[in-house]
């Protein structure tokens, strides 16, 4: 794979990065917004959502350099009605112009929390959208055996939560960090929102991993089976790339053993929750990494029909 | 090749020797903590860069593959020890602004990329060493070597700043050092079919393949040319990478050796600089004990003053004002007042006040209305109170002090468990008054209570006296004049009788009786009233009083006398001194008047110095008929001038020889110098002193 290539990994994992962590964020939101502060809630929020805006938008960016004319990007959303790309284009779109609304409202003065919740969903469906477009683009009976099927679909989904488990975390605990160093504010409500949501994460992660394993070894057993393009797909999958598909599959779940591990001591208050910062953030990179290259076989495996 | 290996290895191990001797002298300087790993570091890459060595000469082809795999091992170590050093080196040497806590989650993202790419980079079709060797320089390397470079120049910043250039220099060599290492060894890469350095070349390979002999300017019309690989350093410099590299390694070793010496001074420096406060400290320490002993002797000073002005009589309005006065001295206060309760026990008036611009006595009732100073008054309790915790003080005073004030401290008086007043002192200054200094203050407080004791003891004393006094002097008439005039009407009616019966020498002998009678009558009424009229209170001085009495002696006596004083100025004796050494000499005069039937009577004072103790010695010489020393016990007078002597811890000596005359030797001890010195200025340092004609005393 050259840059021109690299750039689809890039961005899809990018998004379904942004997406994850937007629907685990919104999620544990409104779980708790009855139970802690809404202006505690809003400030725990805040750098969270920008992130995810920033992120939607490098994602958006590096889209680009897949393009031959990056220039004309905004002639894709034209097709909407009849191509799965515009309609991918558009929700992206749509969901940086959500995100960024919210970002926005975040950083305002006021509450407006009903609008803020709605908007936070509306992003999300937006998300989901997209990552369905995104999977649709890739399930054209003209593709690769190795594409054309709905694990794409769910895998990605997993991608989505999997890599949303493991980022919100991380982004939470930079900002908490963050306001310690300059002593912000009084920081045990979030202490507690963190600890929470460190739990949900590993929880769902290590459910999404499960998945990822199952829907994995699907696929090899699928492709096996499979036509000629197929097994020719599985043959570089169990034999040039072998090592990568070992690194994808074991990479996610070293990081997430380490967060796990991390959360058990964080429940039986063995660390202060500033020094989980380093074993999360290699928990994210296992996991980004497992992802990313899980991404990269995709591509690789991908053995064109035809012509 | 082989000798640029060779000593690119030998300057890694330099750079692990030094650094392991440095570690091992120990201390507790910048760059302690990071050190193992530099050695780590350095031990490694020593290795790297001889196995290097080896494989280049081609002479050990039987053990090139063990050499090969064992390099695949030691250059990802050498390059994880440098990234742990440099990340050590970034994070610790000086604190990383707030900020930066945000860049390890911005990097996640591209590093995991760049990870991924790493990972993926394996399958190609070149050597596995060639993965290895790019990417521990591009993930291990290269980030190691800019983080220190950086820590390094953060630190070269720090002290430029602090003004020490000789170790800014060094430091800033060790960080460019850093930096340049991480440009040679993490930046340039061998040549592989996969980027980032070759990824133009491998487009290059591609378009080789698919483009025959037109590759070359195909490529170079599209920007596909190599960069930062080995080729393209040999072909811009000249000299192959691993020249630089060596000469990295040198740079790296000499500027890290030269600044762990420098780290070292520091260190001393720092050693040195913690002496010097630890002296300093002690010195402080030191001073502060001397001005606390200094402060000690002081208080105890006045104390004694204080009490040898109780015992000396002198007059109390005098010492209290003195003990309000010496008070504010020593407490360093801006306002030291004494107040009383008056007779009727109704109101605290104030009596005696020191500032700095005066100290007097207020002869009017000036009642004190101030709760603060009442409360503690009444409750018998010490108050003090600083700063912020002054509860309606009384701002200002008045009397001196028109100042706000900020502390004060209130000791009440207390005469058989009954308040009598109170003394308080007062900081118009943000200085507190610390619990010694209240400690201080009940000290002074006794001493006006033992005062005022003192004074009513002396007051009883005296018209105690008074009333003796009296009785004496009647006793003396009675005895004396009255028993003289009695014996005179007896031999009036006994002239009468005579001279009726005509029997005129009867008569004369009985008139000479009478006339001898009278004389003596005479000489004692005399003597009782110059004795009388001899006091203390002589403006020239004891011993012209002693001499003026003297004479007066003499002119009624009819004995000659002479006084040898022999001291100049005052005697400088204890009051009691001067009434016993008076009573003596009266004594002792008397004794000659009346036994010695003397012609010449000598009285010498004289100084005399005993042990380092100065002593009054009065000699009485008289050249009367004397007495047998064993007499001497049955002569009251003498027994009771010896015990007035003995009274003021002086002594008496009796020489007498019968026909020779008698000689008495009274030697009383002079009051210590350092009391002398300090007694006029004590008493007349201050110019604003209150008049004391005007004090009345208890």
């Amino acid at each position: 794979m050259n840059v021109r290539e690299w750039a689809l990994p890039v961005y899809t994992i990018l998004t379904q990065l942004s997406i994850g962590t937007l629907l685990i964020l919104w999620s544990v939101r409104e779980i708790y917004l009855r139970q802690f502060a809404e202006a505690e809630i809003s400030r725990i929020v805040k750098f969270p959502i920008t992130i995810i805006c920033v992120t939607v938008l490098l994602a958006m960016t590096g889209s680009h350099f897949h393009l031959g004319k990056p220039l004309y990007s905004y002639l894709a959303v034209l097709n909407f009605r009849t191509s799965w790309l515009s309609r991918e284009v558009a929700f992206n779109v749509l969901l940086f112009l959500i995100t960024g609304t919210l970002a926005v409202l975040h950083w305002l003065p006021g509450r407006k929390t009903r609008l803020k919740t709605v908007l936070g969903w509306c992003a999300i469906l937006s998300g989901f959208a997209l990552v369905f477009s995104m999977a649709n683009i890739y399930l054209l009976p003209t593709q690769s055996s190795a594409w054309n099927s709905w694990c794409t679909a769910l895998s990605f989904f997993l991608t989505v939560l999997l890599l949303g488990c493991i980022a919100l975390p991380a982004m939470l605990l930079i900002d908490f960090s963050f306001s310690q160093v300059l002593a912000l504010e009084r920081s045990d409500q979030r202490y507690l929102f963190i600890r929470r949501v460190l739990i949900w994460s590993a929880a769902v992660g290590i459910f999404a991993w499960l998945a990822t394993a199952a829907l994995s070894f699907y696929q090899i057993r699928m492709l096996y089976l499979g036509d000629l393009w197929a097994q020719a797909s599985y043959e570089l999958l169990t034999n040039l790339y072998r090592p990568l598909l070992v690194l994808r599959l074991a990479l996610p779940f070293l990081g997430l053993v380490i967060l796990s591990i991390s959360i058990f001591k964080i429940i039986r208050r063995d660390r202060a929750i500033k020094e989980l910062m380093t074993p999360v953030y290699a928990a994210c990179i296992f996991v980004m990494v497992g992802e990313i290259l899980g991404r990269f076989l995709f591509y690789a495996v991908h053995v064109r029909m035809g012509v | 090749m082989t000798i640029i290996y060779f000593f690119n290895g030998l300057c890694f191990g330099g750079l692990a020797l030094a650094v392991y001797l440095q570690m091992r002298q120990g201390g507790d300087f910048v760059l302690r903590k990071q050190l193992p790993w530099l050695a780590a570091f350095g031990l490694v890459s020593a290795m790297t860069g001889w196995i290097d060595m080896f494989l280049a000469s081609g002479d050990i082809d039987e053990y090139a593959q063990v050499l090969s795999t064992l390099r695949m091992f030691t250059q990802p170590v050498s390059g994880l020890l440098l990234l742990i050093f440099g990340l050590r080196v970034l994070k610790d040497l000086i604190p990383l602004p707030a900020w930066t806590i945000f860049i390890p989650g911005i990097l996640i993202v591209p590093i995991s990329y760049v990870i991924a790419y790493a990972a993926t980079t394996f399958i190609t079709p070149s050597p596995i060493e060639i993965p290895i060797d790019i990417w521990s320089r591009y993930l291990l390397y290269l980030p190691g070597s800019i983080m220190a470079g950086i820590g390094f120049l953060r630190l070269w910043n720090a002290q430029r700043k602090l003004g020490l250039p000789d170790v800014a220099g060094l430091v800033l060599g060790t960080g460019l050092a850093f930096l340049f290492d991480a440009f040679v060894v993490g930046l340039v890469v061998p040549a592989a079919p996969y980027g980032p350095a070759s990824y133009y070349n491998y487009d290059r390979v591609i378009a080789n393949a698919f483009r025959g002999e037109q590759a070359h300017v195909l490529a170079n019309s599209a920007g596909m040319v190599s960069w930062l690989d080995y080729q393209s350093v040999l072909d811009v410099t000249g000299i192959p990478i691993q020249f630089w590299r060596m000469l990295s390694a040198f740079f790296l070793t000499f500027f890290m050796v030269r600044g762990l010496g420098v780290f070292e001074a520091i260190r001393k420096r720092q050693l040195k600089e913690l002496q010097d406060e630890r002296d300093r400290a002690q010195q402080s320490a030191f001073e502060a004990q001397i001005a606390a002993r200094q402060s000690a002797e002081n208080w105890t000073n006045a104390l004694v003053s204080i009490n040898r002005r109780i015992t000396e009589l002198e007059d109390m309005d005098r010492i209290l004002l003195f003990i309000v006065e010496k008070a504010r001295m020593l407490l360093h206060s801006d306002f030291v007042g004494l107040a009383l309760i008056d007779d009727s026990y109704s109101s605290l008036d104030l009596k005696y006040i020191s500032s700095e611009s005066r100290s007097e006595y207020i002869s009017e009732p000036l009642p004190i209305k101030n709760e603060v100073i009442l409360e503690a008054v009444r409750s018998a309790q010490p108050y003090r109170a600083t700063g912020i915790d002054l509860p309606g003080l009384p701002t200002p005073l008045g009397h001196g002090l028109e100042k706000e004030i900020q502390a004060m401290a209130i000791v009440p008086l207390a005469l058989d468990n009954r308040p009598v007043g109170g003394i308080w002192a007062a900081h118009c200054e943000p200085k507190p008054i610390s619990e010694t200094d209240l400690i201080w203050l009940e000290c002074m407080a006794d001493q006006v209570v033992i005062a005022i004791q003192h004074g009513l003891m002396t007051s009883y004393l005296q018209s105690s006296s008074i009333t003796e006094e009296r009785a004496r002097i009647a006793r003396e008439m009675h005895d004396g004049l009255a028993q003289v005039l009695g014996y005179l009407n007896i031999e009036v009616q006994t002239l009468e009788a005579l001279l009726r019966q005509g029997r005129e020498e009867a008569l004369k002998a009985e008139l000479s009786q009478m006339r001898a009678a009278v004389q003596a009558a005479n000489a004692n009424v005399r003597e009782n009233i110059l004795s009388l009229r001899t006091t203390l209170a002589n403006d020239k001085g004891l011993a012209s009083a002693i001499d003026e009495y003297l004479q007066e002696f003499g002119i009624q006596t009819e004995i000659e006398t002479e006084f040898l004083g022999e001291v100049d100025g005052e005697l400088n004796l204890a009051s009691l001194a001067e009434v016993q050494l008076v009573c003596v000499l009266q004594e002792a005069l008397a004794n000659v008047r009346k036994h010695a039937q003397a012609t010449r009577v000598t009285v010498s004072i004289v100084r005399q110095n005993t042990n380092g103790n100065d002593d009054i010695l009065m000699t009485v010489m008289d050249n009367g008929v004397g007495f047998v020393m064993r007499d001497l016990k049955h002569r009251f007078g003498l027994q009771t001038m010896k015990e007035r002597a003995n009274s003021v811890h002086g002594t008496l000596l009796v020489h007498s020889i019968p026909g020779k005359g008698t000689t008495i030797e009274c030697s009383f001890p002079c009051l210590p110098r350092d009391r002398l010195e300090r007694k006029p200025r004590l008493l007349w340092e201050n110019e604003l002193c209150v008049d004391v004609s005007e004090v009345t005393s208890p």
